[in-house]
């Protein structure tokens, strides 16, 4: 059952160069209790299709267009104060520097108690109880509650919050690359408590990521996006073992992966397009090692390209073939 | 913390100095004989004995000097050239005047300059701050006086809503402090110049508040207060609003130094007795000895606020005060 | 000429600056050409027949109506231009002129000499204006010079924080170090290379401060301290009050004045940016 359906969405932000088309025409899906892992360079309108999701753009963006169809109902078109019923509610968000989303005036238990008896209109007696609850959810210690945000290390201070976006039980928590200002070893021990809470609770969760081994390690979709749009998605071992879209096949060789001996890193040359003025084909066409000419001419579709799994690239029934040339370091070098 | 106390407290106390000595200068150096501004020819032979010995007007300037200080320190000013009593006392009759016309403009100013000033960063980009901005900064750019005179020509002359001027109708008598805050007439007469005192002030507190708010609402933590669903009440409130006040708490305690001064106009258009009214009759008048004493009172409080605003904004910056408790 | 294009793509970008922008210009407008525009002589008693026109009311001969002495209300409008430009742009100048020199000199010399004037500065801004200007009068002459004394005096210590603190970045960029490797004097950088890069800052300021000294000689005049013989819109105030206007409910006499005063020192606060920080520099700092 799909939770969370994205359609064309578009959001752009209004700037004095002109109007920035952050998010252009994205398409995602979210099924019931799934991780999906969003994943894309920096810039690529991830973290800002996370907060449209949210409906909390910062003050000079806006929803240009698309549908946002959770539980059923299109949240572009519900008016603000029903949104904002649902906001904590039903859907969640963890941010990526808690340091600075966390109130630093405040202690933390008074950070979960606001949002339990305000939100969840739990009296005093049952939201203390349940805060020190979501502290032992996250593998923190219930006296620590009294502490103040500073006061803990980075570590733990990701485990606060997510123990905040717990805190009313919604069904999807959106985090914003939750892991990416942490040292490896914590971070796979924040990707594992999210894991198991995601099990546990039955939840579903968008993972923002710029890091594919984030993907690999904590989801079970992955959906690629660049320049504003999602060009791949699908079960993540599909993804990532048997990517239809070149984007998606040179991220998977521009990582490091920890277990291999070797290996070789490969960037993609090139930058995104601007998105004041995206261009009329593919997007990732000038930077693409197997661009045709209809590349340049107008813009593939995303479409099903397996079972469940979906790529926006014109050439995506020569995959086979394309995937190999990828494999081999020469090919990306223009 | 206790430091910089000291280290502002030290300061207050140079600068206190200087302004005295600025003053002693300022009416000693001018032209003419330095003793007709203590001594009025109206003056009988004993005052004028008792002035000459008690200032030593017949003394080198330096030890004039020295003199003047320690009469500072014991709050005597000399005698009034005018009025047959000493400048001290007049100075302590009119001083709380000013005072309760200060405080209640003040306070009345930034109450809704703070609401306002909210209200506006909350709603950016709409209509009403088109209007409002240019609104308010219209009111700091217009002569207090005329405020006043509007509102005087308006409430009072024309719909007679309000005494024309004074602290007491005619026939009453200012009673002690404790008599005036209590008499319903004080309060009557206060209304109007308050409310032009008012209207004045409210400029800087409201787009000083939309200023810090529109900061303050950027901050990531801002943004997940609204993430987190949370009223804009709330939001507002709780966790904009205390670190946006910040600014306004020292500029409250810095327009209140600055107002004392400046209420010399108000005072004129609306005959209220306060210290800058009696300024300006004395300066009229070249009562010299009261002109000498009003100008202290008014520096020193001036200087005295500013300080105060300097500690305040030490104490409540977090950033400060819990730096040091570290 | 690219100073004159950065000026007008500024403006163009900042509505407000340009409301302020056309305001000065109508007011100078107003000054030079007054003899033109004026109807009447400012200072002519007019007659009404027999009598003195004394209270006209709004009508086509007076725009404006008369005072109580009979004179015409809008041709000592249009002539209190002038005296307001005079005190605005004399007092602005010298503000700004002292204000930008003890900067420049504080922030590029450091040392005593910056504790010296920061002192100094603290010390001017525990002195109240308008008292100030009050016992200055009382013990020396009243008139304009008095109130551009004043704030010339007085107004600096804003400016010259300001300025202090675009100097002391502007002491750190490498064109400074350049110029002081190869020799030059440390005069000859503060005023040949520093001063001209401070100089948009210190007009900004001089903006402003023409609108405070307005304000000052309309209330030094309002208060009997202005000169009396000059056609000021303080002293129209001025007399409209000691006239007993106000009772006679004679707005057309006393609204004009005052609202050309708003209007002057308005488009001041509207052309300096920012104008929050320009308002309260002592908090912007902090």
């Amino acid at each position: 059952m799909t939770l969370l359906s994205v359609r064309n969405l578009q959001v752009h932000y209004t700037t004095s160069a002109g109007t920035v088309r952050a998010v252009d025409g994205a398409d995602l899906e979210v099924p019931a209790g799934s991780i999906v892992g969003l994943v894309g360079e920096s810039g690529c309108g991830k973290s800002t299709l996370g907060r449209a999701l949210m409906g909390v753009l910062s003050g000079n963006g806006r929803i240009a267009g698309g549908n946002i169809i959770f539980e059923g109902r299109n949240l572009v078109a519900l008016p603000e104060h029903e949104r904002r019923a649902l906001r904590w509610r039903r859907m969640s968000f963890v941010p990526q520097t808690a340091m600075n989303a966390l109130d630093p005036v405040q202690r933390m238990s008074a950070q979960l108690l606001e949002v339990l008896r305000e939100r969840g209109g739990l009296p005093q007696a049952a939201a203390r109880a349940r805060a020190g609850a979501l502290m032992q959810l996250v593998g923190l210690d219930p006296r620590r509650l009294a502490d103040y945000p500073h006061q803990f290390s980075g570590g733990m201070r990701q485990r606060a919050s997510i123990a905040l976006a717990l805190a009313l039980e919604p069904a999807l928590v959106i985090a914003d690359e939750p892991v990416t200002a942490l040292d490896v070893i914590v971070q796979r021990q924040v990707l594992d408590v999210l894991r198991e809470l995601q099990h546990r609770l039955k939840l579903a969760m968008i993972l923002i990521t710029h890091d594919m081994a984030v993907v690999a390690y904590a989801c079970d979709q992955a959906a690629v996006m660049y320049a504003g749009q999602i060009v791949e998605s699908g079960p993540v071992a599909a993804v990532l073992e048997a990517p239809f879209h070149p984007y998606t096949m040179g991220l998977t060789h521009a990582f490091p992966d920890v277990r291999d001996d070797e290996v070789t890193l490969v960037p993609i040359e090139g930058a995104p397009p601007s998105l004041l003025a995206p261009p009329t084909g593919c997007r990732f066409a000038d930077r693409c090692p197997f661009a045709e000419a209809r590349c340049q001419a107008s813009p593939p579709p995303l479409v099903v390209v397996a079972p469940g799994h979906l790529a926006a690239c014109w050439r995506s029934d020569a995959a086979d073939e394309l995937r190999a040339l990828a494999a081999r370091p020469e090919t990306w070098v223009p | 913390m206790a430091r910089l106390a000291a280290e502002r407290l030290g300061h207050l106390l140079l600068v206190l100095w200087v302004v005295a000595s600025l003053t002693f200068l300022l009416f000693r150096l001018m032209p003419g004989d330095p003793t007709l501004n203590f001594l009025s020819p109206t003056f009988t032979d004993e005052t004028r004995a008792a002035l000459l010995k008690g200032f030593g007007l017949d003394k080198p300037l330096w030890e004039q000097y020295i003199i003047y200080l320690a009469q500072l320190l014991h709050g005597q000013f000399g005698q009034s050239f005018l009025q047959n009593q000493p400048v001290s006392q007049i100075l302590w009759d009119a001083l709380p005047n000013t005072i309760v016309l200060t405080l209640v403009s003040l306070c009345l100013a930034y109450a809704f300059g703070i609401v306002a000033g909210a209200f506006l960063a909350f709603h950016r980009g709409r209509v009403v701050e088109a209007a409002a901005i240019p609104g308010a900064l219209a009111t700091r750019a217009a002569p207090e006086f005329w405020l006043g005179m509007l509102l005087l020509a308006l409430f009072a002359f024309h719909l007679g809503w309000f005494p024309t001027g004074g602290a007491v109708s005619p026939g009453g008598t200012l009673g002690s402090l404790g008599n005036r805050l209590l008499s319903g007439d004080f309060w009557w007469h206060l209304c109007l110049p308050a409310l032009t005192l008012t209207l004045f002030l409210q400029g800087l507190p409201l787009l000083l508040m939309r200023a810090t708010m529109l900061e303050v609402l950027n901050d990531e933590f801002i943004v997940m207060a609204r993430m987190k669903g949370l009223s804009r009440w709330s939001i507002v409130m709780r966790h904009a609003a205390r670190n946006a006040l910040l600014p306004v708490v020292t500029a409250f305690a810095l327009g209140l130094g600055a107002s004392i001064g400046g209420n010399v106009v108000i005072e004129t258009v609306f005959a209220w007795p306060g210290i800058g009214r009696v300024l300006v009759q004395a300066v009229q008048g070249a009562d010299y000895p009261v002109a000498q004493g009003a100008f202290i009172v008014i520096a020193f409080v001036l200087v005295v606020m500013n300080t105060v605003a300097d500690l305040a904004y030490a104490f409540l910056d977090p950033r400060v005060s819990v730096g040091a408790r570290r | 000429m690219r100073a004159v294009r950065t000026v007008v793509r500024y403006l163009y970008g900042e509505p407000f600056a340009a409301v302020g922008v056309a305001i000065y210009a109508v007011i100078v407008t107003m000054a030079l050409f007054a003899p033109l525009i004026a109807p009447y002589d400012p200072r002519a008693i007019l007659r009404d027949g027999h009598r003195i026109a004394r209270y006209l009311p709004i009508s086509a001969e007076h725009w404006l109506g008369t005072t109580a002495g009979g004179r015409d209300v809008l041709s000592q409008l249009i002539y209190g231009a002038r005296a307001a430009l005079e005190v605005g742009l004399t007092a602005a100048v010298a503000v700004v002129a002292i204000g930008t020199l003890l900067g420049l000199l504080a922030g590029y010399l450091g040392g005593w000499v910056d504790k010296l004037v920061t002192r100094f500065a603290d010390v001017v801004l525990g002195l109240p204006f308008l008292p100030f200007m009050l016992v200055l009068a009382a013990l020396t002459t009243p008139g304009t010079r008095v109130v551009i004394v004043t704030v010339a005096l007085l107004l600096w210590p804003n400016t010259a924080r300001v300025i202090r603190s675009q100097v002391l970045s502007l002491r750190e960029r490498a064109w400074v170090e350049a110029a002081r490797v190869t020799g030059c004097t440390t005069g000859r950088i503060m005023f040949v290379h520093v001063l001209p890069q401070v100089l948009p800052l210190a007009a900004l300021y001089g903006s402003v401060a023409i609108g405070w000294a307005i304000l000052a000689e309309a209330a030094a005049s309002f208060l009997g301290f202005g000169d009396p013989d000059s056609i000021s819109w303080g002293v129209m105030l001025q007399d409209a009050y000691a006239s007993q206007a106000l009772g006679r409910g004679a707005w057309n006499w006393f609204t004009p004045p005052g609202l050309a005063i708003v209007l002057m020192v308005l488009a001041g606060f509207l052309i300096s940016r920012g104008s929050e920080k320009l308002l309260f520099p002592r908090l912007a700092e902090s």
